[in-house]
């Protein structure tokens, strides 16, 4: 086994720096058996052999690109030509139709998940309340369902649902209260199709293991329901609320496909489109198009971040 | 006391009626143009050789992603419980982290990357490399980054079901009779994570019918791409077109988590244990 | 505490039936704890004892008959109002409070200030062994500390009433009889009426002042728990507490060597204590030793005839002797039983014709309580 093993390595590597035009004389350990059977055996190991191709995907299609992208963004074109490290992509970021962008897609993202976050938890709170393992079990599929929604399909039904020829639109006469699907308010209501699910989807778990035992201990100690609910309820539900509002507002600074089909190219500014669109156009435009993409994942991985340590924080008191 | 039970239900009606509307309006507008019923703007599916192209496309890739995910997801998380499990936390890092990179920046990366290939110039290897991946009959590029945006829910999926099982008694217990590690997996491992790996391809397939910011990004047409090029001269047929596809996608991931809590070693002792209750009472009342 | 307390401080359940929808879970129940009294209620899973415990707490409202204590009636007062103790099964801290934040909760919530909070916290804390554990979370704590602090919570309110609902069944043994034993003490100690719920019949006898056994909703016995072992007062009490062997006998038998021989038919059947219970190595006996099981101070043997009971099994006997004797009744060994006590119950003949009858009747009404009755009775029916 090792011997078969470790035989076919020495050639192999020999071809490639042979390739490289590098002199075997230089490193003659390199042809020795001793230094390669135990690297040959280690990839032959099953538990490397089985993680291999997954860690090529990631490395190809996930890694390199993210850091290409970092790097790209970072990278200063001199007038001379030469490159250096600079923020000078990032500067252009901060004024015009990016910082607008960046403004704009905070604010979205901001009222849209409050606004999920409130009707979402009083949504699950009703639902737990109802207590029907029948009826979670059914929400818990379809949120999950709906929290994945997204792209030209949503974009399209609410076209057709409240755009300015839409169906409730024209029933509820919503042109005469300045209502327009192309705009902040727009994306604000598309946004909730996936928003809420998604808050629901996080905090009805916390609401219905809120134990009976807890309540019932509440009031064996002569607590009333609103005491409950001060003391006990709503300090355990909290991470939950708080975790399902951040996660609400990654989903909806991150959404671009939706936004992209409903509003198109400069309508109005949002990160993910200003990034598709500079990818659309040549010359220095990619290089800011790398800065808004890295200012993106920043703000992503912080909320996630955020996210990671109230679910840590609710996990601690619910085992 | 009723009305106060009642009123809890309100609050779910709004949300489903929410749902439900758009979706509703988007049928009415798609197959009652005008007020009658008529399936006319399904005619476009025969008669755009375009989408028939696109759904090709979006099929292929498709197949490819799952078979891909597969491959090589669950041998390698199925060796980090066995051999690895210090790097369990390593591999749940990488796999996570396309959740928090919005896809709209993993295509910035990926052109950032395929730009700098193609600017090796014309005949060289990377310039090769980047017109092989972006070929448009076998986009292979979305391939790989689909594969990355399946995996932060697929490696929960079956991450959790590996979890569930006694893997390393699995193993042991059944080299011990006899078997081979990669026997044991493909008769005793694979079968109890089936919920999980159907999970696994039902997302995926959602994922590939779905996904827009990156095929649109990269300009491959897949069928979500044509959908929003058809939209500004035939409105009608890309609502049309994008109501199948919406209740295509709504299915799969209906299938996808219904498998995955019914196949569950759980979900199967728990209906079991129904059946042997349902016998058990139906004797006593004979009796 | 509260202000309507009289002297006694007795817990009565009137005439108290619970059904749930068609089914009936308890029927007609009088209990009576008498005040500073422990009265453990066991029985099988089912039988009702946590519903009958649930009412007094207020959780539950029976559907017939009144829930007293101290002679003042609280059948319809909810359970925030009744000052009554109450410690869970499990998982019932709250888990976003420290230990101390939890045995403060009922004074919080009475409005009591922060330093005598603060101080009967730490004093029942330190009575239940767990002063340095007042700033942990429940999270934190083995299950047997945090039902130790589910305790502490219960009577830092000084209620005079308190229920606990299997409080130790969560729990590995060791940790069990350490906290039985700790809540017995505490429960003399202050005097508080106390209503205990199991299934654990040891337990039950071992903590009890009345063990009241309770079957498909119908007391069967309830005194002290000397007499509930040695006298039981029916066939289902007999098996359910303690072990025992069945045997047919004739309805002369007096005591002395007793032919083997299946219950049934005109013979009576006897209820023996393992204790009342001697195996006579002889040489024609009716029996065969099966096994010993050597438990330290006592040593048990089980015996097997050629007899079967109704359902075709052997007819098995038990007794427990001392490791000296033991040495004689080998696995295998031929052996005769003696009666040398009067057996803890004796059914005649007649007495059970009797009851088979009933049983029949009931199952006919095909309530869900008769179908639980006629299946523990098949095997004496058939």
């Amino acid at each position: 086994m090792t011997q078969a093993g470790a035989a076919p390595a020495p050639t192999q590597s020999g071809a490639e720096q042979g390739g490289a035009a590098a002199s075997p004389a230089q490193r003659p350990s390199l042809f020795s058996r001793a230094r390669w059977q135990g690297v040959g055996s280690a990839l032959r190991s099953p538990a490397t052999l089985s993680l291999l191709p997954l860690s090529l995907v990631l490395l190809l299609f996930f890694i390199v690109p993210i850091v290409g992208m970092a790097i790209i963004a970072f990278t200063v074109t001199a007038e001379d030509g030469s490159t250096g490290v600079g923020l000078d992509n990032f500067m252009a970021l901060t004024s015009g139709s990016h910082s607008a962008a960046i403004v704009n897609s905070v604010q979205v993202s901001l009222v849209g998940s409050t606004i999920a976050a409130v009707i979402g938890t009083l949504t699950s709170f009703c639902i737990s309340q109802i207590r029907s393992e029948k009826l979670d079990s059914v929400v818990a599929v379809f949120t999950s369902v709906l929290a994945n929604d997204g792209g030209a399909p949503l974009a399209f039904s609410f076209i057709v649902t409240l755009g300015n020829a839409g169906v409730v639109y024209g029933l509820l006469n919503l042109g005469d209260t300045g209502f327009s699907l192309y705009s902040w308010q727009g994306l604000v209501v598309m946004y909730q199709y996936f928003l809420i699910p998604t808050m629901i989807m996080v905090t009805l778990p916390t609401f219905v293991g809120l134990r009976k035992e807890w309540r019932e201990a509440n009031a064996a100690l002569g607590g009333s329901a609103p005491t409950f609910w001060h003391r006990v309820g709503l300090p355990i539900a909290m991470p939950a609320l708080l975790g399902g509002w951040i996660l609400c507002f990654g989903a909806a600074f991150a959404t671009h496909a939706s936004a992209a089909v409903l509003i198109g190219a400069g309508g109005y500014p949002l990160i993910p489109l200003n990034i598709g669109a500079l990818l659309g156009q040549a010359g220095d435009s990619q290089q800011v198009a790398m800065a808004l993409g890295v200012t993106m994942v920043a703000i992503a991985v912080i909320t996630l971040f955020a996210f990671n340590r109230l679910q840590r924080r609710s996990a601690r008191w619910m085992h | 006391m009723d009305a106060l039970k009642h009123s809890r239900w309100v609050p779910v009606a709004a949300v489903a009626l929410y749902v439900a509307i758009p979706v509703l309006c988007s049928i009415y507008y798609a197959v009652f143009p005008g007020g009658e019923f008529s399936l006319r703007a399904y005619s476009v599916i025969t008669e755009d050789a375009s989408l028939a192209a696109a759904a090709t496309r979006t099929l292929t890739i498709t197949v490819l992603t799952v078979i891909t995910l597969v491959v090589t997801l669950v041998p390698a998380l199925v060796a980090v419980h066995l051999w690895a499990p210090k790097l369990r936390p390593i591999l749940e890092i990488l796999c996570t982290l396309p959740l928090v990179v919005p896809p709209i920046a993993i295509a910035a990366g990926v052109m950032a990357l395929l730009g700098m290939a193609a600017r090796q110039g014309r005949g060289s290897v990377p310039n090769a490399i980047s017109q092989f991946l972006q070929n448009p009959d076998l986009p292979l590029i979305l391939v790989g980054t689909y594969v990355v945006l399946c995996l932060p829910f697929t490696f929960r999926s079956i991450d959790a079901g590996l979890r569930t099982i006694p893997l390393k008694a699995m193993v042991e217990g059944s080299a011990i009779l006899g078997s081979s590690t990669f026997g044991t997996i493909f008769r005793v491992v694979i079968p109890n994570i089936r919920g999980s790996m159907l999970f696994s391809v039902f997302f995926a397939v959602a994922l590939c019918f779905g996904e827009y910011s990156l095929a649109a990004t990269l300009s491959q047409q897949t069928i979500p791409v044509w959908l929003d090029d058809v939209s500004s001269n035939n409105f009608r047929a890309s609502v049309a077109i994008a109501v199948l596809l919406n209740m295509t996608t709504w299915g799969l991931l209906l299938v996808a988590t219904l498998s995955a809590g019914r196949f569950a070693p759980a979900g199967r002792a728990a209906r079991a244990e129904k059946k042997l209750q349902k016998k058990t009472t139906q004797k006593a009342l004979a009796s | 505490m509260n202000a309507t307390t009289p002297a006694s401080n007795e817990v009565t359940l009137e005439g108290v039936s619970k059904a749930f929808g068609p089914t009936t879970v308890l029927q007609d129940l009088d209990l009576t704890i008498g005040a500073g009294e422990l009265v453990t209620v066991l029985g099988p899973s089912g039988c009702g004892k946590t519903t009958a415990l649930r009412i007094l707490a207020g959780f539950e409202k029976p559907t017939d008959g009144r829930v007293l204590v101290g002679g003042r009636e609280l059948t319809q007062v909810p359970p925030n109002r009744r000052g009554i103790g109450m410690v869970f099964q499990a998982y019932s801290l709250f888990p976003n409070m420290t230990v101390q934040d939890n045995v403060e909760y009922g004074l919080r919530v009475r409005k009591v200030d922060r330093e005598k909070r603060r101080r009967t916290a730490q004093d029942m804390l330190e009575m239940c062994g767990l002063g340095e554990f007042a700033l942990r979370f429940p999270a934190q704590l083995s299950g047997g500390q945090q039902q130790r602090v589910a305790l502490a919570r219960a009577l830092a309110t000084q209620p005079e009433v308190v229920l606990l609902d299997e409080p130790l069944s969560a729990l590995d043994a060791i940790v069990r009889v350490q906290i039985r034993e700790e809540i017995r003490r505490l429960q003399q100690q202050l005097g508080i009426t106390t209503m205990f719920v199991t299934h654990d019949q040891e337990e039950a006898l071992a903590i009890a002042d009345r063990v009241a056994v309770l079957r498909g909703g119908v007391i069967e016995q309830i005194d002290v728990p000397r007499a509930v072992y040695q006298n039981p007062a029916t066939e289902f009490v007999a098996r359910f507490v303690g072990s025992v062997t069945e045997l047919g006998a004739a309805a002369d038998y007096q005591g002395g060597r007793l032919p083997v021989r299946a219950p049934g038919g005109d013979l009576d059947t006897l209820f023996i204590r393992p204790e009342d219970l001697t195996l006579v190595p002889e040489p024609d006996g009716d029996c065969t030793v099966v096994s010993q099981i050597y438990t330290g101070e006592r040593t048990t043997i089980r015996a097997s005839s050629q007899e079967r009971d109704a359902e075709g099994n052997p007819l098995e006997l038990i007794t427990s002797v001392s490791a000296a004797e033991a040495a004689d009744l080998t696995p295998g060994t031929r052996v005769s039983p003696y009666v040398m006590s009067s057996p803890a119950l004796r059914v005649t003949a007649a007495e059970r014709h009797v009851a088979e009858r009933e049983a029949a009747l009931e199952a006919g009404e095909g309530g869900l309580r008769a179908a639980g009755a006629a299946s523990v009775q098949a095997g004496a029916a058939r």
